[in-house]
């Protein structure tokens, strides 16, 4: 005997006519033996009838204009989206060209400065000159570098850089007649 | 002569006789390669199967015209995307299920929002009127209404298989390529969703 659950799933299979006929008799049996399972093959049945037979309903009879009149206004809009592509592929191309020219732009200014000798870039300060200890070096906590830099560019330890007050006054400093006596001299700083 | 649905006129085709109609593929073949007058046998063919379905699933005319004029334009629009290797009517259903069912979880969002936005005392649930009694509904418009009340009852994932299956009559496996989920789950939904429609319906049916 199947479980009643089991019994429901057979019923619809049976409604939906998917059972083999061996199938079939064994539940047309219990439909015969079994009172609840007739009535719940009645109602179902019913059901079926009643959900096959539902009132079809029909659409408006403005249905097909009004489809047309929105495939027309579709048609016009993918028309000027066609522009509007059109429009943005120039706009992508002018965006393009500008970057190129930014970065050529950019490149010429890069190789200027690497043409131009040291003007522009900030005084190394004399103290990292002097801020690794020889042992440091050798035992290789710290990587070797070697920059070259005119005497100019490094602040002397001694009596700091030139202060800003100092040039206002006209005053000569210590340090500034030591830089303008280096000043065509390289210093090479190792790191 | 005839207004098709490309805003142009063209000669009508002769009808051809209903033994020797063009399949729903060859409709939407010729319909790709540019005949417009294919797409308006394929809207002829499929409108009123389309808002019956959807109708049942929306609950609302107005909603499901809505829904199945924007089937038909996303065929219109799509046609190239359709492939010979599924049914036709596979992929139209699936884009009318597809847009039905944003329309429900549209429509639910807006209903959240409603509840929320009222106080407490102020909410006016709609509750399942369980109490009305069938027996004595005898007019079948009646009776219509209360099925097609209960089927909007039923939670989308049952009311959309029972709508495909007892309402349009489509197999099973065409039923389980347009929701794209297994067989075995489909008629798993169709058994649970007549189970409980039947005894929703339990009063009325009793009297047929």
């Amino acid at each position: 005997m199947t479980t009643w659950k089991q019994f429901e799933q057979d019923m619809m299979d049976y409604l939906d006519g998917l059972l083999s006929t061996e199938k079939r008799k064994e539940i047309d049996k219990r439909l015969a033996d079994d009172a609840e399972a007739l009535q719940l093959f009645n109602s179902l049945s019913a059901l079926k009838a009643q959900l096959r037979g539902l009132k079809r309903i029909k659409t408006s009879p403005d249905f097909d204009t009004v489809l047309r009149t929105r495939i027309r206004m579709e048609k016009s809009l993918s028309r000027r989206s066609l522009f509007a592509g059109d429009s943005r592929a120039s706009v992508f191309a002018l965006a393009g060209a500008l970057a190129v020219l930014a970065v050529v732009l950019a490149m010429n200014v890069s190789n200027s400065d690497l043409k131009r000798p040291y003007s522009n870039k900030s005084p190394l300060p004399a103290s990292v000159v002097t801020s690794f200890s020889r042992s440091q070096q050798d035992s290789g906590s710290i990587q070797r570098a070697r920059i070259n830099y005119p005497m100019e560019m490094v602040r002397l330890p001694q009596g700091g850089t030139r202060l800003e007050s100092d040039a206002r006054r006209g005053v000569t400093t210590a340090s500034d007649s030591s830089r303008n006596s280096l000043k065509d001299q390289i210093v090479t700083v190792e790191f | 002569m005839v207004e098709n649905f490309d805003n142009t006129t063209q000669k009508s085709e002769q009808p051809k006789r209903r033994d020797n109609r063009p399949s729903d593929e060859d409709l939407i073949e010729r319909f790709q390669k540019g005949d417009v007058y294919a797409f308006d046998l394929i809207v002829k063919r499929y409108k009123e199967q389309l808002l019956n379905f959807v109708y049942r699933f929306v609950g609302s005319q107005e909603e499901a015209e809505d829904i199945v004029q924007e089937t038909f334009l996303r065929v219109y629009r799509k046609r190239h995307a359709y492939k010979r290797i599924a049914k036709f009517s596979t992929w139209i259903y699936t884009i009318a299920g597809n847009l039905s069912r944003t329309e429900l979880r549209r429509r639910k969002r807006r209903r959240m929002f409603s509840v929320t936005d009222m106080g407490f005392e102020d909410r006016d649930y709609e509750i399942s009127d369980d109490g009305h009694n069938p027996e004595t509904q005898v007019d079948s418009v009646i009776q219509e209404e209360i099925i097609h009340w209960e089927i909007n009852n039923l939670s989308p994932k049952f009311r959309e298989v029972i709508i495909l299956r007892d309402v349009q009559e489509l197999s099973y496996e065409e039923i389980s390529k347009i929701i794209k989920v297994p067989i075995g789950t489909v008629k798993s939904r169709v058994n649970r969703g007549r189970l409980k429609l039947q005894g929703k319906l339990k009063h009325l049916l009793k009297k047929k």
